[in-house]
């Protein structure tokens, strides 16, 4: 009898499908692995030029007019303070005024 | 979706499936998925929880190195080395030797008729057997042939060895298992 199987042909017809659980695992796998380096892949994707270059002039923008309002604020009662005596009261036209001169001058 | 695949070759499947497509993947497992297990068979025998294990594991390592595979060669070469080399792991890892005992065959064919009527599913089971017994070298070209399916000048090219040399290897293989084949028989007959 052994003479007459052909090995390599019984060898090949061996039935091994694998169960269908490991083919849901595999293809979960799959999926949780691609699904995890698409995210990875979203966060370290490069920034356009033109988003990079709009976050920088409003961030420029916001500093140069915060800055002037705080520089106006303060450059303000120093001036007062140099062309107003001490212990004087002034009015709020009187001050207008004294800012006023003060350019002038 | 499927249909379009199916028009596919393998090493066009692996290249959608690197790029995050799971229906070419879930060909690809279609496709291969039994030729892998019976690969492994070579190495671990029938056992169907075995082949499950070592089968899965083989899809996991293709899963984690997809993004690596370069198209230079053919997907399959590249997946059935992958496939031997879980192979060879177990080989390694298992300390205990798959035995070929005609008492242990008995268990299997409790249920059949005499020696002369062997089902064709007993045949299978105790040639993969002896498969596991074979030297190294002889079972992963047998291990190539069965599974795959591919031609000799691809099991070379696969194993880095001479076409003469991968057909040498089968033909004393097989040579080997006929004549274990025939033992066996023997054995049951005296009995």
């Amino acid at each position: 009898m052994n003479e007459n199987i052909d090995i390599e042909h019984v060898l090949k017809r061996y039935r091994s499908d694998p169960s269908s659980k490991v083919k849901r695992s595999v293809l979960s796998r799959f999926i949780h692995t691609f699904d995890s380096r698409s995210s990875v892949g979203f966060w370290k994707r490069p920034i356009p030029l033109y988003v990079a270059t709009a976050i920088v002039v409003i961030a420029v923008g916001l500093s140069f007019f915060a800055g002037r309002k705080m520089f106006q604020q303060e450059l303000r009662p120093t001036v007062l303070y140099e062309t107003v005596p001490e212990g004087d009261v002034i009015t709020t036209q009187e001050l207008k005024w004294e800012v006023a001169r003060n350019d002038l001058l | 979706m499927r249909h379009r695949l199916k028009g596919l070759s393998d090493t066009e499947l692996a290249l959608l499936a690197k790029d995050g497509d799971s229906s070419a993947f879930e060909e690809i497992y279609d496709r291969h998925a039994s030729g892998i297990a019976r690969a492994l068979a070579s190495y671990a025998g029938p056992d169907r929880d075995i082949l499950d294990d070592l089968t899965q594991e083989v899809f996991f390592r293709v899963i984690d190195s997809l993004t690596s595979y370069v198209p230079s060669h053919p997907f399959p070469h590249w997946l059935y080395t992958i496939a031997l080399n879980v192979g060879r792991n177990h080989i390694r890892r298992r300390s205990k030797v798959i035995s070929v005992d005609p008492r242990e065959l008995d268990s299997i064919s409790s249920d059949q008729d005499p020696i002369g009527d062997w089902s064709e599913e007993i045949i299978e089971v105790t040639l993969i057997r002896l498969v596991t017994h074979l030297p190294d070298h002889m079972r992963e070209v047998v291990s190539l042939r069965i599974g795959s399916g591919m031609p000799y000048g691809e099991i070379a090219e696969v194993l880095g060895i001479p076409e003469g040399t991968a057909r040498s290897r089968m033909h004393h293989a097989v040579r080997i298992l006929r004549e274990k084949v025939g033992v066996l028989i023997s054995r049951r007959e005296i009995q």
